[in-house]
């Protein structure tokens, strides 16, 4: 028992547990592909792999916030639809950038908003809730495209997506600095510990005092910007969307943040374990395209991991808590 | 009032709807004063602690802190230097134990690991020399036993300059030991000046600690006075009314009766051991009576409870009932033989509590009658059931969470005891209840006995052992170190035995000055 807690919650290197443990199915998988493909390894490759973690990496730092604080929201990847369509057009409309990229931010912090009240005022569970935004958003975004392809994107939107820096491009720096903004947020603000708090336990948040409202508006505000800075890039990788664009996103965020080690209930997780484990699922993917697998065999293989690294780090806790179950007195 | 008042309560009125939960309650409390606030179950007591925790707001009335009117809200009761300590603790399981005591909202913007750190020790060191929780800081809370999860709950109050602590049945799940303590921890806080309100059931606590007695009745102040003016009866009319003394009074008479009937073995043990936890236990459990268990938290008797019906297992052992050795692999196995353990969590490991009263009577043992009865017949037989055993609720259908607890835990033994279980290994049946649902509980308990079945009660409280018992069993230190009939055992030979295993107190003490 003792060594499962380091001081926890810090983000510094101290692994905790469930870390390390990814971390080590990370060695393994790289071992395996170190001897299938070596070309995984080639730089070409890896600056490939950093490209496709940024989105996913900028809308999961977002999702951590929403499930340390309790909540989950499957409408992500319709704001991220809505984000990038909103962009794309007003922007080929003729629109500068200094107007497109504010309102779009403003977009993802609108529609975070909206889940937040629905969660906050009328008190329907986040699933219920963001189900229902999830269709909303979507139908509203396809009755305003009538389903049609904006084939092309302004042309400041390419210069942001198109690769320097030796193959990287911006999305790997945005993540990297949403990183960094969320530790500083999480670790040394009072919002920040409030959101671990209230995820834990809100009754107990309630009674020393903290607002049942604002880490909620602040969780599903800060995914809906986060998800919008994540629409940029999408755009911009994709060089054209559509309104079923990132249908079942969200779905592969969550599998992210849960495979990095956070409690789908609430007040536990870390960045680190986010980050790995959207490193994990990126670089499977990433691995099973090289080794030309077909695609639903990277559906399983994505699957599986995510069974994998949950059963890694709930198991011996599960376990434990059955027992402790049994004699609360011991 | 007085100018040394730290808190003074005027006139509160609270209605939820037409009920009046609170009616002109007025009370006041010095600094340095312990005031135990007693009342049945609906008296109004968690009502007058929500109030003053600022989680609910009075009708009319107000309350003054120190000479300024106290507006309502949690962070402003906070400010205001009031603590609240509830029953379930509210504390945050997943978070380490400095976050826990000090980390509270301040209002700024920045929050700082190393500052909370520091002030969750300055504060431990300030409660008491050595606290055990300064090695723990960063272990999460989760990781704690009970009793040091309620230290980490009062250090949280303390941190904060709290000059009005009120403490809500903060001594229902501690053992013997666990109370001393914080009774004699309370003591030294008040010493300090700090007010103290002690919310309790448990007359026996109350006695040894409070200044001053108030007592709600039906909303309204029943009673206030020191203890040195009042009688035990006197407090008892106040609490339950006229009609309720009496009741209290006759739980007394009942004790020995059962034992008259006793019937053969129903279950017997030889040689029990399990590493670190007890050795060599060997016991008999016959029908027909009632055996309580006791001891100190740590004595190793609930994991013997524990493994009697497979949950866990003896090392070496042996277990037989009606003279065949059996084995149990886990609760199931063992209910098939009519042995039941009923948790003493029975919000978490016993009942559905969002599920209805027919279900949590009938339902939950429907995979041990391995039959199908209509629908219809089972209702008829839940509403018998919930007559039978005087389970206050709206029917059949009301869920669990409607109930009180008392009533929570009569479904539980309903349940089991419909089912047709004739050994029962109960754990604190009576904890967090009201004194008149314990007491119908224990009449519960011995008509069972009286029916045949054998009983076995953990129990850590006191008078509860003395009441219920026809034998009774004491664990020390992972030993049985007394077996007896309730007839021969006095109260200060039972604390002697649960204290430091029976021998008398000066040999234990010459005895360790020896080895020393």
């Amino acid at each position: 028992m003792s060594s499962s807690s380091s001081a926890s919650g810090r983000l510094h290197l101290s692994f905790h547990r469930h870390e390390t443990k990814l971390a080590s199915l990370l060695l393994v998988l790289g071992i395996a592909l170190a001897i299938a493909a070596p070309r995984f390894f080639s730089f070409i490759n890896l600056a490939l792999l950093a490209r496709s973690m940024g989105v996913l990496l900028i809308v999961s730092v977002g999702m951590l916030n929403v499930i340390l604080a309790g909540g989950i929201d499957v409408s992500a990847g319709s704001i991220l639809a809505v984000v990038s369509v909103v962009l794309v057009r007003l922007g080929n409309h003729g629109l500068p950038a200094s107007i497109v990229l504010p309102l779009g931010l403003l977009a993802g912090a609108g529609l975070g908003a909206v889940n937040a009240a629905l969660i906050a005022e009328l008190r329907i569970p986040p699933i219920v809730a963001t189900l229902g935004t999830a269709g909303l958003f979507r139908g509203l975004l396809l009755e305003w495209t009538q389903g049609e392809w904006e084939s092309s994107i302004p042309s400041w939107l390419n210069v942001v997506g198109s690769p320097r820096w030796g193959g990287l491009d911006a999305s790997v720096l945005a993540a990297a600095l949403a990183m960094l903004a969320a530790a500083w947020i999480l670790h040394r603000t009072q919002i920040g510990r409030a959101l671990f708090r209230f995820g834990d336990s809100p009754l107990s948040a309630a009674r020393t005092g903290i607002s049942p409202r604002q880490p909620v508006y602040f969780a599903y505000i800060s995914l809906g910007i986060l998800t919008a800075i994540g629409a940029v890039f999408y755009a911009a990788q994709l060089g054209a969307v559509q309104g079923n664009a990132a249908n079942g996103y969200e779905l592969t965020v969550i599998a992210a943040v849960v495979l990095g080690g956070a409690d789908i209930l609430g007040g536990r997780g870390s960045l680190l374990g986010t980050f790995l484990g959207v490193l994990l699922l990126c670089s499977l993917q990433q691995a099973l395209v090289l080794l030309h697998v077909a695609t639903f065999w990277q559906n399983i293989a994505t699957g599986a991991i995510v069974l994998l690294g949950v059963i890694l780090s709930s198991a011996p806790r599960l376990h434990r808590k059955l027992l402790l179950q049994q004699s609360p007195s011991a | 009032m007085s100018p040394s008042s730290l808190l003074e309560i005027n006139g509160i009125w609270k209605h939820y709807g037409a009920t009046v939960a609170l009616r002109d309650v007025s009370a006041s409390l010095r600094a340095g004063e312990i005031l135990a606030l007693m009342g049945h179950n609906g008296a109004g007591k968690s009502t007058l602690v929500k109030i003053l925790a600022g989680s609910t707001r009075q009708d009319s009335g107000e309350i003054i802190v120190e000479g300024r009117v106290l507006p309502g809200g949690v962070r402003e009761a906070r400010a205001a230097g009031i603590a609240v300590i509830y029953q379930d603790l509210s504390l945050f399981p997943k978070l380490t134990v400095a976050e826990n005591i000090a980390g509270e909202p301040t209002g700024r913007l920045l929050y700082s690991f190393r500052a909370s750190k520091r002030a969750a020790s300055a504060s431990l060191e300030r409660i008491e020399t050595n606290s055990p929780l300064v090695a723990c800081l960063d272990h999460k809370v989760e990781e704690l036993p009970l009793a040091m999860k309620q230290r980490v709950a009062i250090a949280r109050a303390l941190t904060y300059d709290s000059r009005i602590l009120i403490l809500d049945e903060p001594t229902a799940a501690l053992s013997m030991q666990d109370t001393d303590h914080l009774l004699a921890y309370l003591r030294k806080l008040a010493s300090h000046g700090v007010g103290v309100i002690f919310v309790s059931h448990r007359l026996s606590d109350v006695r040894r600690i409070a200044d001053r007695y108030l007592v709600l009745r039906d909303g309204a102040v029943a009673l206030s006075a020191t203890p040195a003016k009042v009688s035990g009866n006197e407090l008892a009319r106040a609490m339950f009314g006229e009609a309720e003394e009496i009741d209290v009074a006759k739980q007394e008479c009942a004790v020995g009766q059962t034992r008259k009937n006793a019937q053969p073995d129903a279950l017997t043990v030889r040689d029990a051991t399990r590493r670190r936890e007890f050795n060599n236990i060997s016991m008999t459990l016959h029908a027909g009576e009632i055996a309580v268990l006791t001891g100190l938290t740590g004595s190793g008797r609930t994991e013997f409870a524990e493994s009697l019906v497979g949950l866990r297992r003896f090392d070496r052992g042996e277990l037989q009932m009606s003279g065949k050795a059996l084995t149990f692999s886990g609760p199931r196995s063992a209910m098939r033989q009519g042995l039941v353990y009923v948790p003493e969590d029975r919000l978490r490991a016993g009942l559905f509590v969002r599920r209805s009263a027919a279900e949590n009577l009938l339902g939950a043992t429907e995979h041990l009658r391995a039959r199908f009865g209509f629908l219809a017949k089972e209702i008829g037989r839940a509403s018998a059931g919930i007559s039978d055993f005087g389970i206050r609720c709206q029917g059949p259908d009301s869920t669990l969470e409607t109930l009180s607890g008392g009533n929570q835990q009569k479904v539980l033994l309903a349940r089991w005891q419909m089912a047709g279980a004739r050994i029962l290994v109960l754990d604190e049946p009576t904890a967090g209840v009201d004194v008149s649902a314990k007491a119908e509980i224990h009449k519960r308990l011995r008509e069972w006995a009286a029916a045949g079945a054998a009983l076995l009660v953990i129990s850590s409280e006191t008078d509860e052992v003395l009441d219920v018992a026809d034998r009774i069993l004491v664990f020390h230190a992972g030993t049985l170190v007394l077996d007896s009939p309730r007839t021969e055992i006095n109260r200060e030979q039972l604390m002697a035995a649960m204290l430091h295993g029976g021998v008398p107190l000066e040999q234990a003490q010459a005895q360790a000055r020896s080895e020393a």
